[in-house]
């Protein structure tokens, strides 16, 4: 009876660990700021990945380019993975050939910056994943 | 009685759980086998999207003398202590950079003059034969691209640490000149192979 809350709580933890979803907003903040929204799904994995800006450009004459900043408001440094999926105007995946998962390390009350270059000039929408990967329950 | 069942139970489900079966992973997925003895296919993936995205970055093939700008590929030094096929590499860059219609391969030209694809050559050499242009000049690559593969290894008790240090190059035959460079180096660290990030 006694673990029974261990248990609970544990299974809450791992239902937890789903990703989190950031895509430009319908209102920018100015040029090369198209605003954005987050789709949180994950309290925990967005306490240390909180997105606080986007920007973006065109590199290569024709090729859209985008870079997201997320805070971590954790006091320890923390990992994450993230990917960058690409679509074209009319919303059909663009898929890069090396497109992946990435991890990365996030310190205490940092703010680094996560990019991606368009596979293709026909891909013109775009939206960051983000996944956990230093669960509590992962230690 | 009950303790014997209650063992047996133990002993069962932890036999279930110690055996997993073989299943299908994305291959671009977070849980693959991260391993310290060779490059994974996650390596690959991310050494060729960062490489290819640096290169875009660059802005070089806006200035190609042609586009979609043609290039050829050279020299892919494996000189890490593990064998495998550097096309693990290449071919991810080909198609990536093929996808953006900025440039395009040449399969009739290869490094030593051997052809990559000689069927091609041989069609080209007959079609330019029929069509009376045999000494016609061919259609040389506006670039080529190098790349080497380095390892580097540390370790400190029982941690072990590799690195994989991807370089690569872009040389614009015009003048024979590095025109953009890109280097990407993917460490990973740990007692053992694991699965996932």
């Amino acid at each position: 009876m006694r673990i029974a809350p261990l248990i609970l709580a544990a299974l809450a933890l791992v239902a937890c660990n789903t990703s989190n979803t950031v895509v430009p907003g319908t209102v920018g903040g100015g040029p090369g700021q198209p605003g954005f929204q987050q789709v949180v799904t994950n309290g925990w994995l967005n306490s240390k990945t909180n997105v606080t800006d986007v920007r973006e450009d065109v590199v290569s004459g024709d090729m859209k380019r985008v870079q997201v900043s997320v805070y971590s408001d954790q006091l320890t440094s923390q990992n994450f993975s993230y990917r960058f999926e690409w679509f074209d105007a009319s919303g059909m995946r663009v898929q890069g050939a090396g497109e992946a998962w990435q991890s990365r390390q996030i310190k205490p009350k940092e703010t680094i910056q996560l990019g991606s270059v368009a596979p293709s000039p026909r891909a013109t929408q775009w939206q960051l994943k983000l996944l956990d990967t230093n669960h509590p329950l992962n230690q | 009685m009950k303790r014997t069942i209650a063992l047996c139970s133990l002993a069962s489900l932890s036999a279930l759980v110690a055996c997993t079966p073989a299943t299908y992973k994305d291959s671009r997925g977070n849980d693959l086998v991260v391993s310290l003895d060779q490059p994974n296919i996650q390596d690959f993936n991310q050494a060729a999207d960062k490489m290819v995205q640096s290169m875009m970055v660059s802005g070089v093939l806006e200035r190609a003398p042609r586009k979609p700008a043609v290039m050829g590929i050279s020299r892919i030094v494996n000189d890490t202590s593990s064998q495998f096929d550097t096309d693990q590499l290449t071919k991810k860059i080909r198609v990536a950079l093929l996808n953006t219609g900025k440039i395009e391969v040449t399969n009739t030209i290869g490094l030593g003059g051997a052809p990559e694809d000689p069927m091609a050559k041989g069609v080209q050499d007959m079609k330019d034969f029929e069509s009376g242009n045999a000494n016609k000049a061919p259609d040389l690559p506006d670039y080529t691209l190098t790349a080497k593969i380095l390892e580097n290894r540390a370790s400190a008790g029982d941690t072990r640490q590799v690195s994989y240090i991807f370089q690569m190059s872009l040389t614009d035959t015009r003048s024979g000149r590095g025109v953009w460079e890109g280097e990407e180096t993917i460490t990973k660290q740990g007692q053992k192979n694991t699965v996932g990030f």
